[in-house]
């Protein structure tokens, strides 16, 4: 995940370098370190430094990382002449190479040819078969082709390997939320936490999938995640603020009549209220009209 | 979506709707759509499409931004005579023309508010399905389209980049 900083050190560069402000190799670095997906902009870059032969020859050893990546953007920009030529140099710097035979693989793939895809990978495993990016590309393709079912089933299989993989496990809770499996994603949440405990966004979808099933236990479990993901980010996170709001709201129209959780509920509540009136105040002033209100009704119909 | 009924879609709406799914390519966009109703005093009546709010662009299926939306929305735009008329999704795959489940859940939950609501899939920046019918745009609309897509690609911002 990119933080605000850096996206915005990746903002200034990419203005810079558009505007003929030079510096494209260290954009093009922050891109690939940050794994931003700015596929235009690297081929652009990309491609003016590795047609000019003076800039290629000052990168020395790193051009072949930057044919790489750009041969990786190309693919994403439906430039396949582009990304041939690339790989077909990298071939021959590199031969038999697997990285490079990825590369092979996933250009079939970007022009839609998923059963030769299929075969080069299978190839390739059979050289190495614990390579974790292949076994992720099978999942890739059979997202690309739409069948998640089976995206699922690699996905899980992958994960009973390589169970420390925070991004597969990310990946595939966001396929269980697309396809409405809330309990199967909230599973997905829970690795998450055990093994990243102060990862904020971790808490934050934890919250949210928890809220979207319903029921009071679970709308309990959200309001402390949410609470968590605040105390961990420092009571900046806009969402879990409020979401803390909504869970009150929800919590206070089930148990209606109990009189005991009214009072522990309304002190959070409060301090989330007043914590989003400041921000709004700070950061987006003509907004605050919406959230009183919104606040208002909050409190006055439930 | 049962009675004879018109859709009208503003240009603001068009451009707003296309302009998010343009900035987040790879991923499945959605938002609502206000509008009005205009009974033109026959058998037919038209939902006139004045704006659309962009809603999100990750994590579709998932309750709280959509209520938080719900609730702010209909506060501000009533003071316009604006209401939530209807709901317009994004496939993350372009050749995606299938209106999903969580789609078709958040359409259904407009739907009670709103009978005569709409639900926008967008296939492609051109066409557009209408649940039930066909909405094509025009010519006209589409070059406005293309001219004002590049400066306000990056200042579009959605709900949740706000929060």
């Amino acid at each position: 995940m990119v933080g605000a900083s850096e996206a915005a050190q990746m903002e200034r560069l990419e203005s810079q370098v558009d505007n003929g402000g030079g510096g494209a190799w260290e954009y093009l670095c922050l891109v690939r370190k940050l794994k931003a997906r700015r596929s235009d902009k690297v081929l652009k870059h990309g491609l003016s430094i590795l047609n000019d032969h003076r800039a290629r020859s000052k990168l020395g050893a790193e051009e072949w990382t930057l044919y790489e990546q750009v041969a990786f953007a190309a693919m994403d920009c439906q430039q396949y002449d582009v990304a041939n030529d690339c790989i077909a140099l990298l071939s021959k710097q590199f031969p038999r190479s697997i990285r490079i035979g990825r590369l092979e693989g996933m250009l079939l793939e970007s022009k839609g040819a998923w059963a030769e895809a299929e075969k080069v990978y299978a190839r390739l495993l059979d050289d190495s078969p614990l390579d974790q990016i292949i076994h992720k590309r099978k999942v890739a393709m059979a997202k690309a082709q739409g069948d998640l079912s089976a995206a699922v089933k690699l996905l899980n299989k992958y994960l009973e390997i390589f169970m420390a993989d925070h991004d597969a496990w990310r990946e595939l809770a966001e396929i269980y939320v697309s396809l409405q499996m809330y309990k199967q994603a909230a599973f997905c949440y829970e690795e998450l936490i055990l093994s990243q405990p102060t990862v904020p966004p971790n808490h934050l979808a934890y919250a949210e999938v928890l809220y979207t099933l319903g029921g009071l236990e679970n709308l309990q479990t959200a309001k402390n995640y949410y609470a968590s993901t605040i105390a961990l980010s420092g009571g900046k996170n806009t969402r879990a603020l409020y979401g803390i709001c909504l869970c009150s709201v929800a919590i206070r129209q089930l148990t209606k009549g109990r009189n005991k959780e009214e009072k522990e509920v309304s002190d959070l509540q409060t301090l989330a209220a007043e914590a989003l009136q400041r921000d709004y105040k700070q950061r987006a002033p003509n907004k605050l009209p919406f959230l009183l209100s919104m606040l208002k009704n909050m409190k006055l119909n439930s | 979506m049962g009675a004879e009924c018109c859709y009208e879609v503003s240009q603001i709406a068009y451009i707003k709707l296309v302009l998010h799914a343009l900035k987040h390519r790879s991923a499945a966009v959605n938002g609502l759509l206000l509008g009005r109703l205009r009974q033109d005093g026959g058998a037919t009546a038209t939902v006139e499409i004045a704006d659309t709010v962009p809603l999100s662009h990750s994590q579709i299926g998932l309750l709280p931004a959509l209520e938080l939306a719900l609730i702010q929305i209909e506060e501000h735009f009533e003071a316009q005579g604006l209401s939530v008329v209807g709901y317009y999704h994004a496939n993350e795959r372009h050749d995606d023309v299938e209106l999903g489940n969580a789609a078709k859940k958040i359409g259904d939950h407009i739907f009670r508010y709103f009978p005569r609501a709409a639900v926008l899939l967008a296939c492609g920046v051109y066409r557009m399905q209408l649940h039930n019918a066909d909405v094509v745009t025009d010519g006209g609309l589409s070059s406005l389209a293309m001219a004002t897509m590049r400066g306000s690609l990056v200042r579009h911002e959605d709900l949740v980049s706000h929060t």
